[in-house]
């Protein structure tokens, strides 16, 4: 196997080095100094993304490579050997998604910056930072399911630890243990599929895996479908584990109890891209069983719909947020499913561009009103700080799909590619289309609660300057990003064509054009209900929208399905564990006690005694010796 | 030298070393035990060793008897009286394991078989072709018993220093 | 009787078990050093009969100086071990004013 180096490997290693500078030093080196230190590596890394994609571009590198890097591990199963190296896969999809999580991480490390500057552990929530960008990067750059794993698990670990950074808080901490919790289901999904794939395929690395010839060997043999439904469900498990569709979403919600930076490079940069990433590396074998493409087109259709159903009662501004994070992934899932994988990423860039500028502007409505979320104690801020609002207006306009913002291309892409499906395409067109009124009216709710009314907040506190920078760069980016559609088509390769990876926003059909228009509807209808703080029927307290609020009651049946473990684990904790920390070692540590009281005596401290003992031993062991040779070796 | 004269002075070491573990006061057991190294001093000539009959006699008789009845003259313990069935059941004991030792040790020289063994020559072995060997092939046994009586020299006067360790 | 191994064979193993039966039967600490010298004299007699009557493959088993070096090194041990061992013995006296052995039960379980 041969390794090499590429400059991408950069990327890898300088948010590595800045968390464990960071961690190492960060607590001499002060506040200023940690956040410069963690920023500029993101930075760097952003650049060295940027410098890649020009060398693509200038066609001095080809736009496709596999890089080992090193040797990493062999597998042996069956007398079928598995190498696997320590290398990088470079593509479109993984250059243009590391610009992403590089650019937004850079601007999020920037924003906090100056949000977290009161909090004690200041460095700590950089090094977190860090690990959790070189993680992201890992997982995208692998070019193989093996290193993928390691970044995978990686950025598990690193929203473990930052959703619980507030550890003190116990709510931060049951999100925390939540989200690692189902996460983990994830991984063992995704962990089944590897081993599966190991033993049945002996390769791991995508370059060989995802093969024109190696596609084709799968094809061909009929056999081949009764394990590949085993690896591809391992991987939509993990998949939907990360991000948080149906069933496996229940931690996104609970996840903002982390500071807002974390959830908006939850969000947007890291995180929920991991799955969408990982369904569009995969195409290929996922294309092999249309059933498993139908299966996940309709469950992103659900969770977009269930998603959006329960962002609609929410009171929490940032429950709200992340509610729509989770029905635009689902919109993802769904551009996936009907093999629009284009589409797919193009929503994914935009959606990170527009969700990680509305959590930061939220971050910044809940520093100016004193850590308050609620929505209905909000109102007003509109006079307070005019240009977050608009900022957050721009965020919300792209979320919704308001022409001319990054969203509605992306989004109309989406429906188009459903509408253009063959197989279920109709009803999957007339979901999407109902939750982009219902995103639309929800995202104005919110920022018509938040911003407009009565003022509500007394002396409000200010924001600074980096934040509001580093937002307007995503401001300016939610806008404009819309227009690289094409380009972004083009980045692909001049072979997309019927690959899936073509985007086609066609806003000037009629169904988008129908579409458009009932989502300025909502936005007027959500203007008409909140715009001047009117009483919120959608926020009160009855049996069903509460229901609504808690996520359909997905949490209670989960809790119901942990309480046996719960009560299992007590049962353990009282009876088992009693005997084996109680009785067992008690019994066991008597009887040496004995065996040593017994033993103590044949220690009489009388020399005589032991020169009878050893006399006896030696005369012994003569004999058997003597037996054992039967005397006759010697004579001869 | 005749068999008689070798089963006499085999006897005498053998009553003598009878004598060391029998003799009431220690300083009999002492002198029992000059007479027994004085014997296997004669038994290594009658082996046809010249230099260790000498050595034996000298170093052995000599030099190390010197400390030992050293040790006795300073120490002047009581008088052990010598039973042979006592409460604590040790001279039996003894007894039993000696006899059995003995037995063991004769069985092996009986089933081993000595028919092989011959002499190799009836010459004696003159020091000079020993002091040969001892300065070739076993130069560093030689070398180390040197510093081991260096080694013992120390911790004896260490041992019996007037001053405890750690008086300054 | 001098031209075979047997005389000396037996009489080494009588002197040693003289020894061992002092060692086991004796109090006086300067008896017991005593019977370990029998042992240990016993032992050279057997090392310097062997050397004298060697087996007949005794080409492979090593140089006719083997058994004389050996006591050689024993009796220098037998020298450092008098020497140390009765200085013990008196440092135990001048500490206890007794030496008996089995009054020497310190080690006791």
């Amino acid at each position: 196997m041969n390794t090499s180096f590429d400059i991408m490997a950069l990327t890898l290693a300088l948010p590595l080095l800045g968390a464990f500078s960071v961690g190492a030093f960060g607590k001499s080196w002060g506040k200023r100094v940690s956040a410069f230190v963690a920023s500029s590596a993101v930075a760097l890394s952003f650049l060295v993304t940027l410098f890649s994609i020009f060398r693509v571009h200038l066609n001095q590198v080809a736009s496709t490579r596999s890089v080992d890097l090193w040797h990493w591990a062999s597998f042996k199963v069956f007398d079928q050997v598995t190498d696997v190296s320590f290398g990088l896969y470079i593509d479109a999809l993984s250059l243009t998604l590391m610009s992403v999580v590089t650019g937004v991480g850079f601007l999020i490390h920037w924003f906090s910056a100056e949000y977290m500057e009161h909090d004690p552990e200041y460095t700590r929530f950089f090094c977190l930072l860090n690990i959790f960008i070189a993680a992201m990067t890992l997982l995208v750059l692998a070019n193989n399911l093996a290193v993928l794993i390691v970044g995978w698990g990686g950025v598990g670990f690193a929203s473990f630890s930052l959703i619980g950074f507030w550890r003190e808080k116990p709510s931060a901490a049951e999100a925390s243990k939540k989200a690692f919790v189902m996460n983990v289901v994830g991984d063992v999904g995704l962990m089944l599929s590897v081993f599966v794939l190991v033993i049945k395929v002996g390769v791991l690395d995508y370059k060989t895996l995802l093969s024109d010839s190696q596609i084709q060997v799968l094809q061909s043999d009929p056999s081949t479908f009764v394990w590949l439904g085993l690896v591809l469900g391992g991987l939509l498990v993990g998949a939907y584990a990360k991000s948080a569709q149906l069933p496996l979403h229940t931690w996104l919600p609970d996840a903002m109890e982390g500071p807002t930076p974390v959830s908006a490079l939850i969000h947007a940069a890291t995180m929920v891209t991991a799955g969408v990433y990982l369904l569009v590396r995969m195409h290929p074998l996922f294309e092999l069983m249309p059933g498993m493409m139908n299966f996940i087109a309709i469950m992103g259709a659900v969770t977009a719909l269930f998603a959006a159903c329960c962002a609609m009662v929410q009171n929490d501004l940032k429950r709200v947020l992340a509610y729509s994070t989770m029905s635009q992934l689902g919109y993802m899932f769904l551009a996936v499913g009907v093999g629009a994988y284009g589409a797919a990423v193009f929503h994914l860039i935009t959606h990170a561009f527009f969700k990680a500028l509305l959590f930061l502007t939220a971050g910044i409505v809940i520093h100016t009103a004193h850590g308050e979320q609620d929505m209905r104690r909000l109102g007003g801020l509109s006079k307070d700080i005019p240009y977050t609002c608009f900022m957050f207006g721009v965020g919300g306009a792209a979320l919704a799909g308001i022409p001319l913002t990054s969203g509605y291309f992306s989004k109309e892409a989406i429906l188009h590619a459903a509408h253009e499906s063959p197989t279920s395409g109709g009803l999957l067109f007339l979901v999407g289309a109902g939750v982009a009124i219902m995103t639309a009216f929800y995202t104005f709710r919110a920022f018509f609660m938040t911003f407009f009314g009565p003022q509500r907040i007394e002396h409000p506190h200010l924001p600074g300057g980096p934040t509001v920078l580093s937002c307007t760069v995503l401001t300016v980016l939610a806008v404009v990003a819309g227009f690289f559609d094409q380009r972004l088509s083009n980045c692909f390769g001049p072979e997309t064509a019927g690959s899936g990876f073509e985007i086609h926003p066609e806003v000037l059909s009629a169904s988008a054009m129908g579409v458009t228009a009932m989502v300025l509807v909502a936005v007027f209808a959500a203007y008409a209900l909140y715009g001047r703080g009117q009483h919120d029927k959608l926020g009160q307290n009855s049996t069903l929208l509460n229901f609504c609020r808690n996520g359909l009651g997905f949490d209670q049946a989960y809790g119901m399905l942990s309480g046996g473990f719960v009560l299992l684990a007590r049962l353990a904790r009282n009876g088992l564990e009693k005997l084996l920390s109680g009785s067992f070692p008690e019994l066991l540590g008597g009887s040496f006690v004995t065996m040593g009281t017994l033993l103590k005596e044949t220690q009489t401290g009388q020399t005589r005694h032991y020169m009878v003992c050893m006399v006896v031993s030696v005369v012994v062991l003569l004999v058997y010796c003597l037996l054992l040779s039967g005397g006759s070796n010697y004579a001869a | 030298m005749p068999d008689i004269l070798l089963a006499f002075v085999g006897g005498v070491t053998l009553l003598a070393a009878l004598g060391v573990i029998l003799s009431k006061e220690a300083v009999h057991s002492a002198l029992f035990l000059t007479v027994h190294l004085l014997g296997i001093g004669a038994l290594f000539l009658a082996l046809n060793h010249q230099f260790l009959a000498v050595a034996q006699m000298l170093v052995y008789a000599g030099a190390v008897m010197v400390v030992f009845m050293f040790a006795v003259t300073t120490l002047s313990p009581e008088e052990e009286p010598l039973k042979l069935t006592g409460s604590d059941g040790f001279p039996l004991l003894g007894m039993v394991a000696g006899l059995g030792a003995f037995g063991a040790i004769y069985w092996g020289l009986s089933t081993s078989g000595l028919s092989g063994h011959k002499a190799v020559s009836d010459g004696l072995v003159a020091p000079s072709s020993f002091a040969s060997d001892l300065f070739g092939p076993f130069l560093l046994p030689f070398e180390g018993t040197a510093f081991l009586l260096l080694t013992a020299l120390i911790g004896a006067v260490l041992l019996g220093g007037r001053r405890q360790i750690g008086d300054g | 009787m001098a031209n075979s191994p047997e005389f000396f064979l037996v009489l080494s193993a009588l002197i040693f078990c003289l020894g061992l039966i002092g060692l086991i039967i004796r109090r006086n600490p300067l008896v017991m050093f005593m019977s370990i010298e029998l042992m240990l004299n016993a032992a050279n007699l057997a090392f310097m009969t062997f050397s004298r009557f060697p087996p007949a493959n005794r080409v492979s088993l090593g140089s006719p100086s083997d058994g004389p070096a050996f006591t050689f090194v024993v009796m220098t041990i037998a020298a450092a071990e008098a020497v140390v061992g009765l200085a013990i013995i008196i440092t135990i006296f001048r500490n206890r004013h007794s030496v008996d052995v089995d009054a020497l039960t310190s080690l006791k379980g």
